[in-house]
C-alpha cells in the first residue's frame, strides 16, 4: 500500500521549520541518521531539540520541511512511518492510573503488536527491573522507575528508529548503564538512534556523530574529530568544543543584533 | 480504537480500585454509595402509586412554562462555557501529557484518537454530574416532580433517552465549535474574537429585550418574572434564537410533557450542527496533535486549579503576592522578630499568611462581612422581627459567615500540603507543626470575628451581652473548623484523583458541621432548658476546646502518614 521513497537513511530531515506564534523554535534544520548509527542532538536550553524530536515523531506538525522515516514520508505516509519509530520522552508523565503491565499492554495495542506481547512483556519487565512493580499503579512508582517504564514502552514494538529526549535523566547509575548498553545493542542490530542530551561526556562515549543546535539552527555536525577541527581545538573534549562553538555563535548573534539595533 | 477504549476503561477501574485501597476512604465512599442506593431502592419499592387529584389545566401550563424557562436558562449557562475556548477548554482535562508522549507518536489514526479523546474526556469530565443529576431526579422523585409540577403522573418514561442524546449532541457541537475557534486562532485566522463578540452581542440583545419587557410590566404593577417567561417562550425575536436550547429543556421534561415539535426541531438542529462542525474540523486534522499538545501543556496546571478551588485560590494568591513584592517585604515585624526553634515555624507560617493575604484580600475579608452584617441589621430592623427575632437572624448570618470564611481557608490548606515535605523533615513533633500551621489563619479569622463582633455591638447595643458571648463562641469555633478542614485535606490530599476530588467536595460542608456539632447541641440544650447565656458560653467554649483537641489529634495522625510524593 505504501511505497518507500528511498532507503539511504533511516531518518532524513530536510529544511525543517517550526514556530510557535512569534517564536521560531526550529529554523531550517536538516539532518540524517543512518541505520546502525547513534547521533547525538546537543544544544543549550531552548535550542529546539525537543521540538525537533516532537516534529519527527509526529506530535507536532512542521510549518515547512520534509521528514522521511525508513523511506516513508511522514506527512503523507504517517502510519507506516510511525510504526518504525519509538519515542522516549524527557518527562515521561505516564498514565498514573494504569498499572505497569497495563501501560505496556496499552502501548503494544497502539502499535498492534499484541500477538507477541505475552513473550515480550516478561522480557521487558525483567530487563528494566519492573517485574516487582508489574501490578502496581504507575502513580506509586518513583521518578526513575517511571522513566524506565517509558523506556520499556519504547521497546514493546520492533522499532527501527529510536528518538530519545534526555533518556537518562532520573535513572539510577545501573539503569543508565543498562540503557546505554541497550542503545549500543540496538545500533549493532542496525537500528538508528537520535538522542537529545545535555550529558556531554555520555554523548562523547555513546554517539557516533553529534549535531549541535542553537536557536533552532544547526551549528555544527560531525564526529568528535571533525568538531575539534571546526573549533580548532584538537585533543579537546566534546564539552570544551561545545562550549567554544556555542559561545562563538552567541557572540556572533549578539554582534548581529547590536549592529541591527536602531541605536547603532 | 480498541487501545483507547482499553485505556479509558482501565483508568476508570483503577481510579475506583485506588479509592478502596485506603480503608477510611473506602468506608466513606461505600457509605455515600449505600446512601444513594438506599434512596433509589426505597423510592422504587415504596413509591406511592395512588392517583393524585389533577391540577387545573391553566396551572399545569403555567408551571410547565416556568419550568421550561428555568431549565432553558440553566442550559444556556452550562453550555456557553463549553463553547468559549477561553473558559471551557482550560477547565476540562481533554488531553494529558501522557497522551502526547505515548498515544500521539503511535501509528493510530490521528482523527480517531483526537475525536475519541475529545468527546470521551469532555463528557466524562464535565458532564458526569450533570448526567447523573436528571437520572437521579427521575429515578428518585419522578412521581413527586410530576404531581407537584405538572399535576399528573409521568406518561412518557419510554422517551427519557431523548434528553441525554440531545444533550450529548449539543455538547459535542459546542465543544467541537470551540476547538474550531481555537484552531483558527492558532492559525491566526482571527475569527475567534469576532465570533465571541457576535455571540456576546446576541446574548446582550436578548437579555436587553427581556429586561425591557420585564421593566414595562413591573412599572404597570404586573409580575415581571411572568413577563420574562412569556417572552422567552413566545416572543419570536427571543424564542427563535433560543429554540435549540429550549428544545433541550423540553427534552429534559419529555417524561412528563411528551414529544413536542420543538424536540424534533432540536434534534434536527443539533445533529446538523454537529455534522457541520466535524466536517469543518476535518480540514484542520493535520493540526490536531499540535493543538492537543498545547492544551495538554497548559491543562496540567489549569486542571489542578479547576479540580480544587483551594488550589485555584492558592495559586491566584501566590500570583498576586508575587506581583507586589515591595509591599509585603517591608513588614517590620518580620525583620526585627527572628525567633529560633519551633517559633521559627510560627514566624515562617505567619509571614506566608501575611503575603498570601496580599493587603487587598485581607481588607475584603474584613470589610465585606461588615457591610453584609450591616445590611442584615437594616433588613432585620425593616422587617419588625422584634429584639429576639432580630438577634437570632443576625446571629444566623454571623455563624454562616464564619462557616464560609473557614471554607475560604482552603487555599491555606493547599499550602500546608505543599510544604509538608519540608516541614516533616524539621526536628519538631508533628503536633507542633500542625499547630503552627493552623495558628496563623485562626488568629487572622479570630481577629476578623472580633471586629465583626464590635460592629454588631455598635449596631445593636441592646444585645451587648449576647453579642459578646457569641463573638467568644465564634472565636473559639474558628480553630476547630480549621483543624477539621485540615484533617479532611490530609485525608484526601490528591487533587488530581477524580474520586478524591468528588469526596472532598462532598464531605467539606458536613465535616465542618460535624466540627461545630457539640456547640450546636449545647445551644439546643440551652434553648430547651433555658440556661443562663454565660453558663452556656462556658460549656460551649469547653466543648470547642475538646473538639479542637480531638481534631488536632486526628490531623496529626493523618499528617504523619501523609506522603507528599504520592
Amino acid at each position: 500500500m505504501f511505497r518507500r521513497v528511498s532507503v539511504t537513511a533511516m531518518l532524513e530531515v530536510t529544511d525543517l521549520h517550526k514556530s510557535f506564534r512569534n517564536v521560531q523554535a526550529v529554523n531550517g534544520l536538516s539532518l540524517h541518521v543512518q541505520a546502525g548509527e547513534i547521533v547525538g542532538l546537543l544544544g543549550p536550553n531552548g535550542a529546539g531539540k525537543t521540538t525537533t524530536l516532537r516534529c519527527i515523531c509526529g506530535i507536532l506538525q512542521p510549518d515547512a520541511g520534509q521528514i522521511v522515516v525508513g523511506g516513508y514520508d511522514l506527512a503523507r505516509q504517517e502510519r507506516p512511518a510511525k510504526q518504525l519509530m519509538a519515542f522516549i520522552p524527557e518527562a515521561p508523565n505516564p498514565y498514573e492510573l494504569l498499572t505497569v503491565r497495563e501501560h505496556i499492554q496499552f502501548v503494544a495495542m497502539c502499535y498492534g503488536t499484541m500477538d507477541t506481547f505475552h513473550e515480550r512483556i516478561e522480557e521487558l519487565l525483567h530487563r528494566f527491573d519492573l517485574k516487582e512493580k508489574e501490578h502496581a499503579l504507575v502513580a506509586t512508582l518513583s521518578k526513575g522507575m517511571k522513566q524506565k517504564l517509558a523506556v520499556a514502552c519504547a521497546f514493546v514494538h520492533n522499532a527501527r528508529l529510536f528518538l530519545c529526549d534526555e533518556p537518562l535523566i532520573g535513572i539510577d547509575p545501573k539503569g543508565q548503564h543498562e540503557l546505554k548498553s541497550e542503545l549500543q545493542r540496538l545500533r549493532d542490530e542496525g537500528c538508528a538512534i537520535l538522542v537529545s542530551t545535555h550529558q556531554l561526556d555520555t554523548a562523547e562515549r555513546l554517539c557516533d556523530r553529534v549535531i549541535i543546535m542553537q536557536s533552532g539552527r544547526k551549528l555544527a555536525e560531525g564526529t568528535l574529530a571533525e568538531l575539534q577541527a571546526q573549533a580548532q581545538m584538537a585533543g579537546s573534549t566534546l564539552e570544551q568544543v561545545f562550549l567554544r562553538l556555542t559561545e562563538e555563535a552567541k557572540d556572533a548573534g549578539d554582534r548581529v543584533s547590536e549592529s541591527a539595533s536602531p541605536d547603532q | 480504537m480498541r487501545a483507547i477504549a482499553f485505556l479509558n476503561l482501565h483508568l476508570l477501574i483503577n481510579s475506583v480500585r485506588r479509592t478502596f485501597t485506603n480503608p477510611l476512604r473506602a468506608t466513606v465512599t461505600a457509605l455515600i454509595v449505600l446512601w444513594f442506593g438506599f434512596i433509589f431502592l426505597s423510592n422504587l419499592l415504596f413509591s406511592s402509586h395512588a392517583s393524585r387529584a389533577p391540577m387545573p389545566p391553566e396551572l399545569v401550563t403555567r408551571y410547565r412554562d416556568d419550568l421550561i424557562a428555568i431549565v432553558t436558562g440553566v442550559h444556556l449557562l452550562i453550555l456557553l462555557p463549553v463553547f468559549s475556548p477561553s473558559t471551557g477548554f482550560r477547565s476540562v482535562q481533554l488531553f494529558t501529557q501522557a497522551d502526547v508522549n505515548f498515544l500521539f507518536p503511535s501509528p493510530l489514526h490521528r482523527s480517531v484518537v483526537f475525536f475519541f479523546l475529545l468527546f470521551s474526556r469532555g463528557v466524562v469530565n464535565s458532564l458526569f454530574l450533570l448526567l447523573i443529576l436528571p437520572i437521579m431526579l427521575i429515578s428518585t422523585a419522578r412521581d413527586l416532580l410530576a404531581s407537584l409540577l405538572l399535576g399528573n403522573r409521568p406518561t412518557h418514561l419510554n422517551l427519557v433517552w431523548a434528553y441525554p442524546l440531545m444533550y450529548l449532541l449539543a455538547f459535542f457541537t459546542l465543544l467541537g465549535s470551540g476547538i474550531l475557534v481555537v484552531l483558527k486562532e492558532e492559525r491566526q485566522e482571527g475569527s475567534g474574537r469576532r465570533l465571541r463578540w457576535a455571540l456576546g452581542m446576541v446574548l446582550a440583545v436578548l437579555a436587553g429585550i427581556l429586561g425591557w419587557h420585564a421593566h414595562r410590566v413591573w412599572s404597570q404593577g404586573g409580575n415581571p418574572l411572568q413577563a420574562v417567561v412569556w417572552h422567552l417562550l413566545n416572543a419570536p425575536v427571543v424564542a427563535i434564537p433560543l429554540l435549540p436550547v429550549r428544545a433541550l429543556a423540553e427534552s429534559a421534561m419529555v417524561f412528563a410533557g411528551g414529544w413536542t415539535p420543538t424536540i424534533t426541531a432540536g434534534f434536527v438542529f443539533w445533529a446538523g450542527a454537529l455534522a457541520g462542525t466535524v466536517h469543518l474540523l476535518m480540514k484542520y486534522q493535520y493540526l490536531f496533535y499540535d493543538l492537543a499538545a498545547s492544551i495538554a501543556s497548559r491543562a496540567t496546571a489549569d486542571v489542578l486549579r479547576w479540580q480544587n478551588p483551594g488550589v485555584s485560590s492558592y495559586e491566584s494568591a501566590v500570583a498576586s503576592a508575587a506581583k507586589q513584592p515591595h509591599k509585603v517585604a517591608r513588614w517590620r515585624m518580620f525583620t526585627t522578630w527572628t525567633p529560633q526553634g519551633a517559633w521559627a515555624l510560627v514566624w515562617c507560617h505567619s509571614l506566608l499568611m501575611v503575603r498570601l493575604l496580599a493587603g487587598s484580600q485581607a481588607f475584603m475579608a474584613i470589610l465585606i462581612p461588615i457591610i453584609f452584617l450591616f445590611a442584615m441589621f437594616v433588613f432585620a430592623a425593616g422587617r419588625d422581627l422584634g429584639r429576639g427575632g432580630e438577634l437570632v437572624f443576625v446571629l444566623f448570618v454571623f455563624y454562616t459567615l464564619i462557616l464560609f470564611m473557614t471554607l475560604s481557608a482552603q487555599s491555606w490548606m493547599v499550602g500546608v500540603l505543599r510544604r509538608a515535605d519540608m516541614n516533616k523533615s524539621l526536628p519538631f513533633p508533628t503536633r507542633v507543626v500542625v499547630l503552627t500551621e493552623i495558628a496563623p489563619p485562626a488568629l487572622f479569622l479570630g481577629a476578623c470575628l472580633v471586629l465583626w463582633g464590635i460592629v454588631m455591638m455598635w449596631l445593636s447595643p441592646g444585645n451587648l451581652w449576647a453579642l459578646v458571648c457569641h463573638t467568644l463562641i465564634g472565636v473559639s469555633l474558628v480553630p476547630v473548623l480549621l483543624s477539621v478542614l485540615l484533617t479532611l485535606f490530609l485525608f484526601l490530599p490528591d487533587p488530581t484523583d477524580y474520586t478524591q476530588r468528588v469526596l472532598l467536595g462532598f464531605l467539606m460542608f458536613p465535616a465542618l458541621l460535624l466540627g461545630a456539632l457539640p456547640a450546636v447541641l449545647i445551644a439546643v440544650a440551652d434553648v430547651l432548658l433555658d440556661l443562663p447565656l454565660g453558663l452556656t458560653t462556658v460549656f460551649i467554649l469547653c466543648a470547642n476546646a475538646g473538639m479542637l483537641w480531638l481534631s488536632l489529634h486526628l490531623a496529626c495522625y493523618q499528617y504523619t502518614r501523609l506522603n507528599p510524593a504520592e
